[in-house]
């Protein structure tokens, strides 16, 4: 103590680095945490990991057993998943072969299984279509579910409460028993088959959790903020514009990323209410079960280009994700 | 700078009256306070000023103009929040400039206009952090600039500095002052604070139950409060009150103590009393302790506030008033002290209409 006078404080300690005074037990249990999470997260992964590999790998690989870690990669799945093909005999086979430097990359691959290609499949269709429906309706419902959540959060309605159960309600009854009436309504309409039919759909179901997150979300924001930019001089609708809008960017990012992934996974509807106009991905996905023979390599890739758009998009909206997922817990 | 001006101006919420149909008119100029304890109802006065709250009955005149259907953004008001209500996305540059923005300001007279309250607020070096980054008491100081860069008719506070830590505060209520001298801008600033309305004040509108209780200067409320709550309220401790009898110009206190009364009160309480029950009230300070008092108590408790002592003295019939006396005399516990009252402070109350009798 009296050399501490002496020589003034010695640096301040501004992290604690001392790992070797933390209690063995302390430590043993931290590890088995670890390994805990660790095998949890593989029994998640590996079946994605599995899908990821069979993507790449080639027919004779797909079946292998045991199965190979090590392979040579192919792009096979995806021309089988993405493309069109006849098969080639004979004189036309060995014509194709002549002229083998002309085709591209899949033209090639094709062409070592003896198929030429004739256009692109149905399934970029129905990629292109669970896009297109996904997107829409999610953006529709978004929309509409942010002018009901802020309306809900700071307006006098009448009924409020029966409305906002009235409204989760609509998620109650299961797909299977909405189906056939919805069915029979879609058909009276014109809307069976068409993307507008299922943009629709997918916006009411998905309105419900909207209306109910971003209300959440809403509710967490002080009045205060627009009360001030209406005195500032602004209307009510700049307000919302520019005060709540910004402030709202995490909960509408991940209520825009639940909503996605319910409208771009959805299958049951979309088996029932489409047929070949406006199906999306993951029934069609199922059905190429059935067409002669399995293919596991082209299912896996299908499986896998289903996967990537959510995962970019929520790879994108991560950073607003990780505040967003606490549903606004945390008051700043 | 304008004048306010409310007519019997009522808030119902459904079946509650939050605010009683009120009258007041507010000077140009002038700073008023609101003060009442939470729920009588002054923020919500403040709010129908302002226009974030909508009038059930009656009228608000801003400048002889009548506003009561305005939006809040075309009453050529500032409104500065509790809890600040600064922009968290925005820098403190963009807090200030935001109002200037929304009436369509050149990019030179944004400058120049906040150049000129970051002068007057000297605030210069915050303009370029976020809320988050600032302490309360800067927090609220470019609250305060939001709301002078606009150079409003009136501004509207709302407990600006009951988010404040005790220190701060006390500097801040010094700051809001002065600003209020250097700009002459019409104040109204809500509080539950007595301490604030009685030193920022030019007027005190004591509010409670959704009622103004009165309205008067600050030496008004504190000497001549017009009821029995205003004498409750203000002042800590707040005004000793006995509930006594009176009789030929004398009240009867409970137990043997008398009090012979001014002979100009005896008309008025003659006039005033509807029957032999009067409260009697005065404040700590107009009992004066002397060895030839004729009052007498005990003493029940003595407190050091530092500058003074404040005895507690239980009079016959259990009746516990407060005394301020000297710091430097002491008074054991238990033993009988002997006082006066000054005759100037000394007020009378009707116990059935519990209003001042004068």
């Amino acid at each position: 103590m009296a050399s501490f006078e002496e020589t003034g404080p010695r640096n301040p300690v501004t992290e604690s680095i001392r790992v070797d005074k933390v209690h063995p037990r302390a430590r043993f249990l931290d590890n088995a945490r670890a390994i805990f999470v660790l095998i949890l997260a593989l029994i998640g992964l590996i079946p994605v990991l599995a899908m990821g590999l069979t993507a790449f790998k080639s027919r004779a690989d797909v079946v292998a057993v045991p199965p190979k870690i090590a392979f040579e990669p192919t792009l096979e799945g995806f021309v089988f998943l993405l493309t069109e093909r006849s098969q080639l005999s004979g004189t036309k086979l060995e014509e194709a072969k002549a002229n083998a430097d002309d085709l591209g990359l899949f033209g090639q691959i094709a062409l070592r299984n003896g198929q030429r290609i004739n256009g692109p499949s149905d399934y970029v269709t129905r990629l292109w279509n669970s896009l297109i429906i996904a997107g829409g309706s999610t953006i529709i419902s978004v929309v509409l579910g942010l002018f009901a959540a802020y309306a809900f959060s700071r307006f006098d309605i009448p009924g409020k409460d029966d409305l906002l159960f009235f409204i989760l309600s609509t998620r109650m009854l299961p797909a299977v028993v909405v189906t056939i009436p919805l069915f029979l309504m879609f058909r009276q309409l014109g809307l069976f088959d068409t993307h507008l039919g299922m943009i629709l759909l997918y916006t009411v179901f998905n309105l419900s959790l909207t209306v109910w997150l971003l209300k959440g979300f809403i509710d967490e924001i002080p009045r205060e903020y627009e009360e001030a930019a209406l005195v500032d001089g602004y209307t009510r609708f700049q307000a919302f514009y520019k005060i709540v809008l910004p402030q709202a960017a995490t909960g509408i990012a991940a209520t825009t990323v639940f909503s996605l992934i319910f409208a771009w996974n959805e299958y049951a509807f979309a088996l029932m209410l489409t047929s070949n106009n406006a199906r999306t991905a993951p029934p069609a996905i199922a059905t190429m079960l059935g067409r002669g023979g399995i293919e596991w390599s082209a299912i896996a890739a299908g499986t896998l280009t289903f996967l990537i758009p959510v995962v970019i998009i929520t790879f994108a909206l991560r950073r607003h994700l990780l505040r967003g997922v606490t549903f606004g817990a945390i008051r700043q | 700078m304008a004048t306010i001006k409310l007519r019997q101006v009522e808030k119902r919420f459904g079946e509650f009256q939050a605010v009683k149909p009120m009258d007041l008119t507010i000077d140009s100029g002038e700073f008023v306070v609101f003060l009442g304890p939470s729920g009588c109802g002054k923020t919500t006065t403040l709010r129908m000023i302002s226009g974030l709250e909508s009038v059930s009955t009656g009228d608000i005149f801003l400048d002889n103009r009548k506003v009561t259907w305005l939006r809040p953004s075309d009453r050529d008001i500032a409104f500065v929040f509790q809890f600040f209500a600064l922009y968290p996305h925005m820098t403190a540059r963009q807090n200030i400039a935001f109002p200037l923005q929304a009436e369509g300001e050149s990019k030179d007279e944004i400058d120049r206009r906040i150049k000129e309250v970051v002068d007057l607020l000297q605030i210069g070096h915050l303009l370029n952090f976020r809320p988050g980054k600032l302490s309360g008491g800067d927090k609220q100081r470019v609250a305060l600039a939001r709301a002078l860069v606009r150079r409003p008719a009136a501004f509207l506070m709302d407990e600006p500095l009951g988010a404040l830590d005790a220190d701060f505060r006390e500097s801040m209520r010094a700051e809001i002052k002065r600003l209020h001298l250097d700009l002459k801008a019409t104040t109204v600033y809500v509080t539950h604070d007595q301490i604030e309305a009685m030193a920022m004040s030019d007027r005190i509108v004591v509010m409670s139950n959704a009622e103004v209780q009165q309205v008067g200067t600050p030496a008004q409320v504190y000497y001549d409060p017009a009821n029995l709550f205003v004498a409750r309220f203000i002042g800590s401790p707040g005004m000793n009150l006995i509930t006594s009898q009176y009789g030929d110009g004398v009240v009867r206190l409970p137990g043997s103590n008398r009090y012979a009364v001014a002979p100009d009160w005896r008309m008025a309480l003659g006039e005033g009393l509807d029957s032999d029950d009067v409260i009697m009230g005065f404040r700590p300070e107009a009992a004066h302790i002397k060895p030839d008092g004729t009052l007498v108590g005990e003493v029940y408790a003595s407190e050091l506030y530092g500058a003074y002592t404040m005895l507690h003295v239980e009079l016959e019939g259990n009746e516990i008033i407060h005394i301020r006396s000297d710091r430097q005399m002491r008074y054991p516990i238990g033993s009988k002290v002997r006082f006066d009252l000054d005759p100037e402070m000394v007020r009378f109350f009707n116990p059935k209409t519990e209003m001042a009798i004068n």
